[in-house]
């Protein structure tokens, strides 16, 4: 693969207006030492020299930055894309038109569900009705709207029902990806998919995609959605010119993508956890001399499949796959090269008569991107599952914000 | 192996005047394309690489690129599509444990069954007998049969390098031993 830098996902800040049961980066207060509106513009600066071509501005929720919309005109004015992931809490007919005369693109609204349990998962009562009309409000100033959704047994029986939504209001793209045990939502063990559901996700994820395409939405897998079984054609082959053929390619952390935390750490992939993989903050080098010489950035530029063990050390795809996203394999072992959340192993431990199943041993510190560790038993696979999308945990009764901030 | 080509190139081209903004997470859809090492098989639209003369999903006989092309011309070689191509009654010859792509020789009274695929379609019934688990979770070799004669020897695969697979038994009826993952040390921490 070559390494050059096409898109950065920027978590401007890590203050938030929701307060989502699964969120990686437990986000709510702002980081202590965020960047100021000088440096950031530095930031904008430096991306652009360095060749980035899109900047995507999460949070937290970046519009809770006064200086949002600075940020979004220079991206804009740099030549960059300028897009955006929400909640859409906040989002308002007035602020929808400033980000539209900002320069924005693209806005990617979350939604994990229809009405309560959305809800739930974002720890907000009416952040689903928010969410939906924020979709209304950026659509009205001309901005491009897609949705984003994690796939989690709590989203999975109301796919169908949100395909509907996002048709209905426009969404030109649906990006999905697994919820894995990052922060809260390593808490969340019962919303958690088992390796063996994967066997039910697959084919509802082919069929929603057709689905999708016939309406004019294009749904995207995200990169920990994984690899290489029967529909990696009907998902990731679409997305090409051709319309077939396209699949997986490895992780691209240090690749062509990089991740900044809003108190100016770089890392190769804005999901990975802190520790471990932030090669510099912005503060102290140049953002040239991180992605070029930082060790933390290059672990995936590599070719060398040396670090895959277990299953995927004798994966049939693993010089092409190098264990899939590096973000789930670390949150749920504590080191990359090994990804559980795979169709293809799914169905190769099914042919041989057993399943894998993923037990939490422990919990991560309590800070934004921690993780505990997880253990895989691969057991016999009795057909007896455990989970049905009928039978989807209950919603706990929680003490949801409901004031107005 | 697979090429790099811009992602942005390949986007619909509705997204594409769109803007893009549809990556979520930091990588982006990781697609390859043309001039990839895996082609998908025409029979079971698995991947494949395109060295492996058959699927090791669905055992089909692959074409390579340019046999393909040269028959969509019409120019008539006597390859054709995998699709379209007879099955193949004959047994494959026995490869080394190391190897990736796997055919197991038929048993003699199946002489003229096909091969019979390592990774196999997945089975339609969920329901699976319990049964002992394997000593070993890797591959079924495919034992050297003094009854198997190849007629169409298969390449051996590159191995694998070994980082060791950390296998050990799973038990039946017994408590499930952790084939992956950092080894047990101390009791799991109880929950608040």
């Amino acid at each position: 693969m070559s390494t050059s830098l096409r898109h950065v996902v920027w978590e401007l800040t890590l203050a938030c207006d929701l307060a989502c049961l699964h969120c990686g980066s437990r986000a709510g207060k702002a980081r202590e030492d965020e960047l100021g509106t000088d440096e950031a513009l530095d930031v904008v600066r430096q991306l652009a020299a360095l060749g980035a071509r899109e900047v995507s501005l999460i949070g937290g929720e970046a519009y809770l930055r006064a200086d949002f919309t600075t940020v979004v005109r220079a991206i804009a004015d740099a030549g960059m894309v300028c897009s955006m992931v929400t909640g859409g809490r906040g989002i308002t007919a007035a602020l929808a038109r400033r980000m539209k005369d900002a320069g924005i693109a693209s806005v990617s609204v979350s939604i994990d569900g229809i009405g309560a349990t959305h809800d739930v998962q974002r720890g907000v009562a009416g952040s689903f009705d928010a969410a939906v009309a924020a979709m209304t409000q950026l659509r009205e100033e001309g901005v491009a709207v897609s949705a984003n959704s994690q796939l989690n047994r709590l989203s999975f029986p109301e796919l169908d029902a949100m395909l509907d939504l996002f048709l209905e209001r426009g969404c030109h793209a649906w990006q999905v990806a697994m919820t894995v045990p990052m922060g809260r939502a390593a808490e969340r063990t019962d919303w958690l998919f088992q390796p063996y559901d994967l066997h039910r996700v697959f084919p509802k994820l082919a069929e929603l995609a057709e689905r999708g395409r016939h309406g004019g939405l294009t749904l995207y897998p995200g990169n920990n959605v994984g690899y290489f079984g029967p529909h990696e054609d009907a998902l990731r082959g679409a997305l090409t010119k051709t319309g077939e053929g396209g699949h997986y390619q490895g992780c691209n952390a240090g690749h062509s993508t990089l991740g900044l935390e809003a108190d100016g750490a770089v890392k190769g992939c804005p999901s990975l956890p802190t520790a471990g993989y932030v090669g510099g903050n912005v503060r102290e080098r140049s953002l040239s001399e991180i992605w070029h010489e930082a060790a933390e950035l290059a672990f995936a530029r590599s070719d060398a499949p040396s670090e895959l063990w277990g299953e995927c050390a004798r994966c049939y795809y693993a010089s092409i796959c190098k264990g899939g996203c590096t973000w789930t394999a670390h949150v749920f072992f504590g080191r990359r090269g090994n990804n559980p959340y795979c169709h293809h192993r799914a169905l190769e431990l099914r042919r041989r008569g057993l399943r894998e199943r993923l037990v939490r041993e422990s919990l991560g510190s309590g800070r934004p991107f921690d993780h505990g560790l997880w253990r895989s038993v691969v057991e016999p696979d009795d057909g007896l599952d455990e989970w049905t999308p009928e039978a989807s945990p209950p919603r706990r009764r929680l003490k949801l914000v409901t004031t107005a901030e | 192996m697979g090429s790099s080509v811009d992602g942005a190139k390949l986007l619909p081209r509705r997204a594409k005047q769109k803007g893009a903004g549809l990556f979520l997470d930091a990588c982006g859809p990781a697609i390859v394309l043309a001039m990839s090492a895996l082609t998908v098989c025409p029979s079971c639209r698995r991947h494949v690489f395109v060295r492996d003369e058959a699927c090791p999903h669905c055992a089909q006989p692959r074409v390579a690129p340019l046999a393909a092309l040269v028959v969509s011309a019409g120019l008539g070689l006597t390859a054709c599509a995998a699709s379209e191509a007879p099955v193949v009654r004959e047994t494959a010859p026995a490869t080394t444990a190391n190897a990736t792509v796997n055919i197991e020789p038929a048993p003699q009274h199946e002489a003229d069954a096909p091969p019979v695929a390592v990774y196999g379609p997945p089975p339609i019934e969920a329901k699976v007998r319990r049964q002992d688990a394997p000593e070993s979770s890797a591959l079924p070799s495919a034992s050297a049969s003094a009854n198997a004669s190849p007629k169409t020897p298969l390449p051996t695969p590159e191995p694998l390098p070994d980082v060791g697979s950390g296998t050990w038994h799973v038990k039946k009826g017994g408590v499930p031993v952790p084939v992956y993952g950092p080894p047990p040390r101390d009791p799991p921490k109880r929950l608040p």
